[in-house]
């Protein structure tokens, strides 16, 4: 990928990612605010608000953060089989990502009930997505730690690639 | 002199292959693929834990359906939009 475009699709996954940790930690927010206040409005509002925030802005950054994420890791020489650390990224962002849009039938769920006037505010109250946020968060944080740090481990895939390629490489490099 | 510093000395002058994988001086030397690093057995280690703790939880308290997540009585409630 040329030096442009690759900034740009570089600076969109960390621009997407970073939104998708603040976006999480914001829903944190949201539960402890649902939990704790005893305005009754406010935690109905809080769990109406779930659904609509995830479907519009958890998601869409989830799936660009994934896939930028892709087209980053095939578009450079990291490649995106070849080292481990890309290879568990992609496993988190895509785990978390799924389990999102599983998730969104449980932020219904909470809609439904938060919607029902008849409902009492301690059946409103839930802290599921507050502890689900918190693993989220946890793995999306750990995708941000391995793209700073970058561990080194080849998989068996990329040591035969960099082996072919020094192969490749050794007939013009070699004096005579 | 020293063991410890015989040997850091002896690996200096090979070259930091630890910090430096990519410049070894004879890419003949790593005819094997490398094995797997600690630090991906100790995530593999904790998915596999937490996917047994999860599969756990299922067996003992059923479907993870949104129901799930309530404390109460939500039969009357339809998840599905």
């Amino acid at each position: 990928m040329a030096p442009g475009p690759r900034k740009v699709a570089l600076t969109i996954h960390v621009a997407s990612s970073v939104g998708w940790s603040g976006a999480i930690v914001a829903f944190i927010g949201l539960v402890l605010l649902g939990l704790t206040t005893p305005d009754a409005a406010t935690v109905r509002g809080v769990y109406l608000v779930m659904e609509p925030t995830a479907w519009t802005v958890l998601l869409p950054l989830a799936v660009v953060s994934l896939i930028t994420g892709i087209v980053q890791a095939l578009g450079t020489t990291w490649g995106l089989l070849r080292h481990y650390w890309v290879l568990t990224k992609l496993a988190i962002t895509a785990f978390a990502t799924a389990f999102l849009l599983i998730y969104t039938k449980t932020f219904a769920a909470m809609a439904v009930v938060a919607a029902d006037p008849d409902a009492a505010l301690e059946t409103v109250r839930n802290p599921s997505p507050g502890v689900h946020g918190i693993l989220a968060l946890l793995l999306v944080l750990t995708a941000t730690v391995l793209s700073i740090f970058k561990p080194r481990g080849l998989t068996r895939y990329g040591w035969r690639q960099q082996r072919e390629q020094r192969q490749r490489a050794r007939p013009a490099t070699q004096p005579g | 002199m020293s063991r410890k510093l015989a040997a850091l000395l002896s690996l200096s002058l090979r070259g930091n292959t630890v910090d430096e994988p990519r410049q070894r001086p004879d890419p003949g030397l790593d005819d094997r693929p490398p094995g797997m690093p600690r630090w991906v057995k100790v995530m593999a280690i904790v998915a596999v834990v937490v996917a047994v703790l999860v599969v756990v939880a299922l067996l003992i308290g059923g479907e993870h359906s949104p129901a799930r997540h309530f404390s109460g009585s939500y039969g009357r409630y339809r998840w599905r939009r």
